[in-house]
């Protein structure tokens, strides 16, 4: 689903990644981790085509970021930390522009359906400027599934939730994956990627530091090796 | 592409409609701009006769006001995509970028052209002037400017956009380029549709035709490249 082969991204002189491999397969989820700065939302960025590459290549179900952008990202769906929704739109307002800008139109009864699934069909109609953080990340998460995506690229999902809230994210995720969705999360806190991800990718100044399978090592020791790598665990 | 433009000139329409925020704040710019000119001529001893038979002191009062509202509305052209970086979810869009740029370009003109109708309303009331009668030319006259004044200043508002400086670099970008390819030929225009010189207007309306056409090109082929980062 994601190939990621020598990428690279600089901004002037600061080398923000440097020479990243990585694939992701169908009915994944990966997660990033590492402090601030460690380079991951860059990377999300770039698999996204916000960014492009200073060099390597990035394949999206094999379309490449760069030479084919608007293919890549009719397969990617994208929830950020800023959550890139009109303050002064409706729920239903929001989703059905971005219906129309990805060429995604959803029917009425579709997008109530949509909006069922994040638990929010009861919010339809209220601004966004009105709902809380929790709820506004449903609302992209929605916006992200509108056009049937193949990979989720997530950034801090966890950023701001209460545990219920954690939970049913969690419980979302999973069910996406299973259902031959792949999954690309960006997390600072690695007991939660621990407990969700079945890869886990240590970033340290831009690199990869360490690649596990989490059913591969138990927790204490991985954030004993996280601790050891980026020096503390939050 | 189309599709796409649409969906954002028509989300743009929405907000505007919703907040009155960009619109408001160019109307009363506009009215103030008008009034200045007003009480200025007074100053100088340019009362209501002469006004009314001045066909070339009106059309720099009409455009120098147009232009400067519409400036105006520029500078916020991209605001309510920097809340909460909706930028990036347009960027995300499975379409060419210019789309963003013909749906932008959609929402700025039509304000900026219900703005200019306001200002040769408030020329009607305040001067007072009558424009010979030949409200139907002016009017094709603003649509045309602005629209070119559009087509250049949506470029110049995204480039401008992410600097700290925008309020002086939108200007500055913009109005050396717009000045010899919309803002002097509109005038002229306008000039000679009031003075009866129709081949004249029409040579002023082909410059500022084809710089429009130069603007939307151009800035179609380029708005790809003003957010690589």
């Amino acid at each position: 689903m994601l190939e990621i082969r020598g990428l690279s991204k600089s901004f002037g002189a600061r080398k923000a990644l440097q020479g990243i491999d990585l694939s992701v397969g169908t009915g994944e989820i990966v997660a990033f981790l590492g402090p601030n700065g460690a380079g991951k939302t860059t990377l999300l960025k770039v698999v996204s085509t916000l960014l492009t590459p200073t060099s390597g290549s990035v394949r999206v179900d094999g379309f490449d970021v760069t030479e084919e952008p608007e293919e890549a990202r009719r397969r990617i769906g994208c929830v950020f930390h800023d959550f890139m929704l009109y303050d002064d739109l409706t729920v239903e307002e929001n989703l059905a522009f971005f219906g129309r800008l990805y060429d995604a139109r959803r029917s009425g009864p579709q997008l109530d359906a949509l909006l069922d699934r994040v638990g929010l069909l009861h919010r339809k109609v209220d601004r966004i400027a009105t709902l809380s953080r929790g709820m506004k990340q449903r609302v992209a998460l929605a916006r992200a599934m509108l056009n049937s995506p193949r990979l989720l690229l997530f950034d801090e999902p966890f950023t701001g939730l209460d545990e219920a809230a954690a939970e049913t994210l969690r419980s979302f995720l999973r069910s996406f994956a299973s259902s031959s969705g792949s999954v690309l999360l960006t997390s600072h806190d690695p007991r939660l990627a621990h407990g969700l991800a079945g890869r886990l990718v240590i970033l340290s100044q831009g690199k990869v530091a360490r690649e596990v399978r989490s059913g591969s090592i138990p927790l204490e020791t991985f954030l004993h090796d996280f601790r050891e790598l980026v020096g503390g665990v939050p | 592409m189309m599709r796409e433009a649409l969906a954002i000139a028509r989300k743009d329409l929405v907000l505007e409609v919703r907040s009155k925020e960009r619109f408001a704040a160019m109307v009363l710019f506009s009215l103030v701009v008008v009034l200045a000119f007003r009480f200025a001529f007074d100053l100088f001893g340019i009362h209501e006769q002469r006004l009314s038979e001045s066909h070339f002191l009106i059309p720099p009062v009409l455009w120098a006001t147009v232009i400067f509202a519409a400036t105006l509305g520029l500078l916020t052209v991209f605001s309510k995509e920097e809340e909460n970086r909706c930028i990036d979810a347009l960027l995300l869009a499975p379409a060419p970028r210019s789309a963003l740029y013909v749906g932008k370009l959609i929402s700025s003109f039509l304000p900026f052209l219900a703005i200019a109708m306001f200002v040769m309303g408030f020329l009607a009331v305040f001067f007072p002037y009558d424009f010979r009668g030949e409200y139907l030319a002016v009017a094709g006259l603003l649509v045309l400017g602005t629209f070119g004044y559009a087509a250049l200043g949506v470029t110049a508002a995204a480039v401008s956009s992410t600097s700290r400086m925008r309020e002086v670099l939108l200007p500055v970008i913009m109005i050396p380029i717009a000045l010899f390819t919309i803002i002097v030929p509109s005038i002229n225009a306008t000039s000679d549709v009031l003075n009866a010189d129709v081949p004249g207007a029409l040579g002023e309306v082909r410059v500022i035709a084809i710089s429009s056409v130069i603007f939307v090109v151009v800035s179609m082929l380029v708005f790809d490249y003003l957010w690589e980062a």
